[in-house]
């Protein structure tokens, strides 16, 4: 099964790995403190996946179209 | 009378071959065993693995361990009723899962059902709107605290939708007994 | 709607749950009793303290009162000085630098206020905690003269009273300790330890996820306690509620009453009755000097030492009972009965368990369902015995010089009665088929019943063999004196009405004096 697209929630769990990996890191490194900053930006994760999901909704749409 | 074959050379035909017994329907291997998936099940969301549905799973597993850590520790209302609801659900949601597998494969198809797609923007925009409250909570820009005494609205925009959709299938020509999936 | 989706929503819930959570476990946000958002729990980081100090006179010839109101940050009146109120503030604010720190905590002000005779302290958090995110403490340390009248409401802070008249306090999130006052001592508490001691007047006080321990209390005392353990030590009165913690009691100079759920309950020295009710915990009681009500789901009953009659009923668990003065009643439903020297005699019922009997007088009804009597008299039969067990079987020790009429059937065993004293005795039926030995013992006297599905046994036994001891009595409460002479600890008085025991075995002790020279 092949169509134009993505998955939603592949990008939205990989994205928020990273930025997870990213501030752990600098929270390791004394830069930060890790849980005020995840406390308070947590919730990108819904908006960043409903987005995704919006637009894979709009890809799928334009590409049945076309 | 006897006959009596004139040309000696001549062989009777030998006898007719028996007839085969009526042709037995072909040995189809289905893919699940909605029995076996059941019986898995007895340990919730090992059903559901033998199904394939891995993202089902978890959710029966962390149901069932979640209401049994909340009802432990002190909110026996309402999750005491909850644990043996997902238990029996997480069952006849293996057996029904693998029954639908192989009704599937005998029609054909191999697509899971999983893979449905979603066809209404309102899934990913209830998502971002979501993350905004929460986000804009955490930021001080926001009280959900006394927003969430709303909450009722939510029946409303959600009740006033299955109407709004159903009308619409009706007047495409479409049934409009059933609530649109989200 | 994919499966696949709704696992990854409750992933991304379950993970925004856990963040929550954990910033919560270390701040939450909650409406304090200053009637704003704050923050609680321990602040951290670095923080500067400043002081500030205030006194106010009080009027003369009134009682003097104190009303305190803080949040985050202890609370702690000590006696003082008659006729003046002094109040010590210091500010812990927690900014990076001293500088910064200090002009922050200008901005808190004490507020010491009132009329009279009455004092109120407190400070301007209410006004400061809006729009700031900076965390700030107020420690208050109040001197007060001895016969105030003491008011505390507080929160995220310890809270700390002595030698004063009367102590009201509501607090919680961190711990309670309140003694040495003069009168009526009201507390509610919660997220903390407790700890009252040396209370002239009564005590109340109701006690939320935290241990409580209160000793020395005069007047009666009212105590209601959750998720957490309570131990009481010398007081008058008491009524306590108690769910899911563990209770002990010593030395009550009254009537006790507990009501528990989930709560393991110990008691001893009790001068008056004690009626204790539990679940899921079991009921242990010493020397009581009234009479025993003692009932128990999922949890057993023991008692000793029991001057009054005693009920006790449980569930899931057996009776035991030893030396009771006074008539015995014993319902248990699947567990059995063990009772030693009862001194009237019992009416007692089990099912799916064992009864035993040692040692007793007076007269005994007993019905079993699913176990066996033993029966071992004290003394020769001289009074009424009753026994019905169905499905097990019946065995009762007949001392020598006693007198009864015997009437005792097994139904499917066999009655074995003889022993010299049975005369005129008749038999019926046969081993296994309803046998049935009536006659007299000793010429006869009391009626003695026995039924059992298994084997009636009759034996006799020497008089005497049986050893005893009486029932001992609880030591009473000791007294403390009352706390305007503001001694250091009061000092409590020999225990009265402890009287050795005329056999071997010692009394149990009177409560401890604290300050009994070693060696005595």
């Amino acid at each position: 099964m092949s169509r134009p697209g993505f998955s939603p929630e592949g990008v939205t769990l990989g994205a928020c790995l990273v930025a997870l990996g990213v501030l752990w890191t600098l929270a390791n490194l004394g830069r930060l403190e890790l849980l005020p900053v995840v406390r308070t930006w947590w919730p990108l994760s819904f908006v960043l996946w409903g987005v995704l999901e919006l637009a894979d909704l709009w890809v799928r749409r334009s590409s049945g179209r076309s | 009378m006897s006959s009596q074959p004139l040309d000696p050379h001549y062989t009777a035909p030998a006898a007719p071959p028996p007839a085969l017994p009526p042709a037995a329907a072909p040995f189809v291997r289905l893919p699940k065993s909605p029995g076996l998936a059941a019986f898995l099940s007895l340990f919730p969301g090992l059903g559901q693995v033998y199904n394939g549905r891995i993202a089902r799973a978890f959710v029966f597993f962390f149901a069932w361990v979640g209401s049994i850590y909340l009802t432990a520790s002190g909110h026996e209302f309402p999750f005491a009723f909850v644990i043996p609801f997902v238990y029996l659900f997480n069952i006849i949601d293996a057996w029904k899962g693998a029954t639908a597998i192989n009704a599937r494969y005998l029609g054909g198809r191999t697509e899971p059902e999983d893979d449905v797609e979603v066809e209404s923007p309102v899934w990913g925009g209830s998502l971002a709107l979501l993350g905004v409250l929460i986000l804009f909570n955490n930021l001080g820009w926001l009280d959900l605290d006394r927003l969430a005494r709303w909450w009722p609205l939510l029946l409303i925009a959600v009740g006033a939708y299955f109407v709004y959709a159903s009308v619409q299938k009706k007047k495409a020509g479409e049934g409009a007994d059933e609530p649109p999936r989200l | 709607m994919s499966g696949r989706k709704i696992g990854f929503l409750l992933l991304l819930l379950g993970f925004g749950a856990v963040v929550e959570t954990a910033w919560f476990a270390r701040g939450d946000l909650r409406i304090g009793p200053e009637g704003c958002r704050v923050i609680r729990g321990r602040f951290y980081g670095p923080s500067y303290a400043f002081e500030q100090t205030a006194e106010r006179a009080l009027a003369a010839g009134e009682a003097p009162r104190l009303e305190v109101r803080n949040a985050f940050g202890g609370v702690r009146v000590t006696p003082g000085a008659p006729g003046v109120v002094k109040v010590k503030l210091r500010k812990v604010v927690f900014l990076p630098t001293e500088e910064k720190a200090r002009t922050f905590a200008d901005r808190i002000e004490l507020r010491l206020s009132g009329d009279g005779a009455r004092v109120e302290v407190g400070t301007n958090r209410e006004d400061i905690g809006r729009g700031d995110d900076v965390g700030f403490e107020t420690h208050l340390e109040i001197e007060a003269p001895a016969d105030t009248a003491v008011e505390v409401r507080g929160e995220h802070g310890r809270v700390d009273v002595s030698g004063v008249a009367s102590a009201d306090v509501v607090s919680s999130f961190d711990g309670v300790a309140i003694e040495r006052v003069a009168g009526a001592v009201k507390l509610e508490a919660g997220h903390g330890e407790v700890r009252v001691s040396a209370v002239g007047g009564r005590l109340e006080l109701v006690s939320r996820h935290g241990d409580v321990e209160v000793s020395e209390v005069q007047g009666a005392s009212k105590l209601d306690v959750e998720h957490g353990d309570l131990s009481v030590r010398q007081t008058g009165g008491l009524d306590v509620g108690i769910q899911y913690g563990g209770l002990t009691v010593e030395s009550v100079a009254g009537d006790l009453a507990v009501r528990g759920g989930h709560a393991e309950l110990r008691a001893s020295d009790v001068t008056g009755r004690a009626e204790l009710d539990t679940s899921f915990g079991g009921i242990h009681l010493a020397r009581v000097g009234g009479e025993v009500r003692a009932t128990a789901q999922h949890g057993r009953v023991d008692a000793e030492d029991v001057a009054g009659n005693v009920f006790a009923e449980t569930t899931h668990a057996g009776v035991s009972l030893e030396r009771v003065d006074g008539e015995v009643q014993g319902i248990v439903e699947r567990g059995g009965i063990e009772a030693r020297s009862l001194s009237k005699g019992a009416k007692l019922r089990a099912t799916g368990g064992d009864v035993s009997l040692d040692g007793f007088t007076g007269p005994v009804e007993v019905e079993v369902d699913r176990g066996s009597a033993r029966l071992s008299p004290r003394a020769p039969v001289a009074s009424a015995i009753t026994v019905t067990v169905t499905n097990g079987e019946v065995r009762l020790d007949v001392p020598e010089g006693s007198r009864f009429d015997l009437d005792a059937e097994a139904k499917r065993g066999e009655t074995q009665a003889e022993f010299p004293g049975l005369a005129a005795s008749k038999t019926e039926g046969e081993p296994g088929r309803g046998h049935r030995v009536t006659g007299q013992v000793g010429g006869g006297g009391a009626a003695v019943r026995l039924r059992a599905d298994g084997d009636v046994v009759l034996e006799t036994k020497p008089a005497g063999s049986i050893a005893d001891r009486p029932v001992a009595k609880p030591a009473a409460v000791a007294s403390a004196p009352p706390a305007e002479a503001v001694p250091t600890k009061p000092v409590a008085a020999p225990a009265k009405d402890a009287r050795p025991a005329p056999e071997a075995p010692p009394v149990p002790e009177a409560p401890q004096v604290p300050e009994a020279p070693p060696g005595s």
